[in-house]
């Protein structure tokens, strides 16, 4: 038998399924680790999940521009960390790629250049698989 | 009443929101399926019918083996989108309406296949 927990003036027979805070017949999102990293603007930061299978992953993460004279600037927000920046000589992005008992977080340009400078962003890691 | 469970060592009674694994009064972050679709060559657009009739929460991960021509090791992963594919540009990207989700790409040449996590929950929250 489902366990349900309507939102104040639903009904719990409602067949929506935003009416219910929570509803047992959907599995939760359920975090297995979270945490903060810090990765060279040309690097990689590796995350062990160890989970055996590829989970659900959220990033996010300051991006880098250049200031149009050469130099990078970053951002002070975080984005979701699948950024690219296109620019007329160098173009800088990141991108996470999500393994079986790992996550890399990567941040490169299209010069390969080591620009100096660090960049920092949290993860959440979660218990479902995708 | 509110139903609340706090993490391990703090107090329900008084912990802020922060410290509790459940309370009732907020909305959870819950499943409502997860579908695969490919975009083979030549496609540029695929639909997943959810018809909750309201546009819900969603994340779309791509399955490759490579991100741009000089990274590739050959292993599978999992990666998010909307992302860019090449350095030209060409993007991946997708929508949510209130009966589907649309995913969308700007290259024909290539096939992909994507995951489709779709929540319960509406921008309503």
């Amino acid at each position: 038998m489902p366990i349900k927990i309507t939102k104040p003036g639903k009904d719990i027979s409602s067949t929506t399924p935003d009416d219910f805070y929570l509803d047992s017949n959907y599995p939760l999102l359920k975090v297995s680790s979270f945490g903060t990293f810090t990765t060279n603007i040309l690097g990689k930061v590796t995350i062990t999940h160890s989970l055996g299978y590829k989970p659900f992953v959220l990033v996010m993460s300051q991006f880098v521009d250049t200031d149009g004279l050469g130099s990078p600037v970053k951002s002070t927000e975080y984005y979701q960390h699948d950024w690219f920046v296109l620019g007329a000589s160098v173009t800088f992005y990141g991108y996470t790629k999500i393994y079986d008992n790992t996550i890399d977080i990567h941040i490169s340009n299209t010069d390969v250049d080591p620009t100096p400078g660090t960049v920092n962003g949290f993860y959440y890691i979660f218990k479902e698989e995708v | 009443m509110a139903i609340k469970i706090s993490k391990p060592s703090y107090d329900v009674l008084t912990t802020g929101n922060i410290n509790l694994s459940f309370n009732s009064e907020l909305a959870t972050h819950s499943i409502y399926n997860v579908s695969t679709i490919t975009l083979g060559t030549g496609v540029t657009s695929g639909t997943i019918s959810h018809n909750l009739g309201y546009p819900p929460k969603a994340w779309v991960f791509l399955e490759d083996t490579k991100v741009f021509s000089g990274d590739s090791d050959g292993t599978a992963f999992l990666r998010r989108i909307p992302c860019y594919v090449d350095y030209a540009g060409n993007w991946l990207d997708y929508y949510v309406g209130t009966a589907n989700l649309v995913i969308n790409k700007d290259v024909t040449g290539t096939s992909y296949t994507f995951k489709a996590i779709i929540f319960t929950r509406s921008p309503s929250i």
